[in-house]
């Protein structure tokens, strides 16, 4: 046994907290070589007398008992909704949270992908007026090799989108074919 | 034995040798389903010997029943959780230590340092003995040493050298190996000492 292993033991002795018997007989024979273990387990036993002196004359305010008021408190967390009812609470919460959240997902895949640009996002093609609403266009018809509608379509979609930015830049497909008739028409509209 | 240690074991009588096991567990399961008076008294049974502990720890005798009330309540809460198999009282007494323990980790993250400069001016019982003053300075030199230890080894001797725990109660209270209790004892004993014969400035001084 070494002095650390001793002091350890030492520390248990004087509580009377060291278990084993053997280990007990080979700390008594190294303090019994060791001068510096031994005044060490003197210090440890003045230590402990310290200690017991210093709490041997203490009180504790301990009044009466806890029950009556604990008995009441625990009344009342018996009376108080249980769990399962806790989180009832909650459920309008969630539900109005989930409910925001579907709104989100289904506005963001309704919206077209990001690889267009953001003049045909403005308004999707299934969403432009039909023929009717701009007769007598129909003669620029296979003029536009850019989209497979009607000239009129074509026709007016450029001229919102002209409207609608008319000192931006337009997309360059949109402005490559652009059909010179259906403006000039659209102008004397 | 000396009166101190006469008195603890007592204590420790009444809390855990006639707190019979067998009957602690019959009253958990009566309170389990819905007979308060058996809670109560369980409650009885242990609220002296807790509220010695948490004063240990916290020294304002209102705080600590306080806490104590909040330990018994928790206990209350969770007697479904308690294993009928293993003893009552170490189970409610770590529930105990760890509400007081949390609590002081609170304190102390609040305001860091508070715990140990501010704990020795917590009011103290006036000890009953004649020389009231000489009783009051050594409990105060020796809590503040005690409170220099890291928390770890400051829980296992303060249960066991002053309120007289075994190493094995510690263990289960503590929920340890009792190996490691053990350990964690011989290493406050011994930074306890080193701590106080340092602060006294000799050796020798703790022989006195």
């Amino acid at each position: 046994m070494n002095c650390r292993q001793a002091r350890i033991d030492l520390a248990l002795c004087v509580g009377e907290d060291l278990p084993e018997a053997a280990r007990r007989e080979s700390l008594r024979q190294h303090v019994a070589q060791c001068p510096g273990c031994r005044a060490h387990y003197k210090r440890l036993r003045g230590m402990q007398r310290v200690l017991e002196s210093s709490d041997r004359n203490r009180t504790y305010d301990v009044g009466g008992s806890l029950w009556p008021q604990l008995s009441n408190r625990i009344r009342r967390l018996d009376e108080s909704p249980g769990p399962a009812s806790r989180f009832n609470g909650w459920l309008p919460f969630v539900a109005v949270t989930a409910a925001c959240a579907m709104l989100v997902v289904v506005m963001d895949l309704r919206a077209p992908s990001s690889g267009h640009s953001p003049s045909t996002e403005a308004i999707p093609r299934s969403m432009l007026p039909g023929p009717s609403m701009f007769p007598g266009t129909s003669q620029h018809q296979g003029q536009n090799t850019f989209l497979p509608v009607g000239r009129s379509q074509q026709g007016h979609a450029m001229y919102d989108l002209e409207s609608a930015e008319p000192h931006g830049t337009q997309p360059a497909q949109l402005k490559v074919h652009e059909p010179p008739a259906t403006t000039d028409q659209l102008t004397n509209d | 034995m000396a009166i101190g240690q006469q008195q603890r074991a007592a204590d420790m009588a009444e809390a855990l040798d006639e707190g019979n096991p067998s009957s602690d567990a019959r009253l958990v399961e009566d309170a389990r389903l819905g007979d308060h008076e058996a809670f109560g008294q369980l409650v009885r049974r242990y609220e002296r010997r807790l509220l010695r502990v948490i004063q240990r720890f916290v020294r304002d005798p209102d705080l600590a029943e306080d806490l104590a009330q909040e330990a018994f309540l928790r206990v209350y809460e969770r007697l479904d959780q308690y294993d009928a198999s293993r003893r009552f009282g170490p189970w409610m007494f770590r529930i105990g230590v760890n509400v007081t323990l949390d609590y002081l980790r609170r304190k102390k993250r609040r305001i860091w340092g508070m715990l140990f400069t501010d704990a020795h001016r917590d009011r103290w019982p006036d000890p009953p003995a004649a020389d009231q003053r000489a009783e009051r300075d050594l409990q105060q030199e020796v809590w503040q040493v005690i409170e220099r230890l890291p928390e770890k080894y400051r829980i296992v001797l303060v249960l066991r050298d002053l309120e007289g725990f075994s190493t094995s109660e510690i263990a289960a209270i503590l929920n340890r190996r009792e190996a490691t209790i053990r350990w964690r004892l011989a290493e406050a004993r011994n930074r306890f000492q080193e701590i106080w014969e340092r602060r006294l400035g000799t050796g020798a001084g703790a022989n006195a």
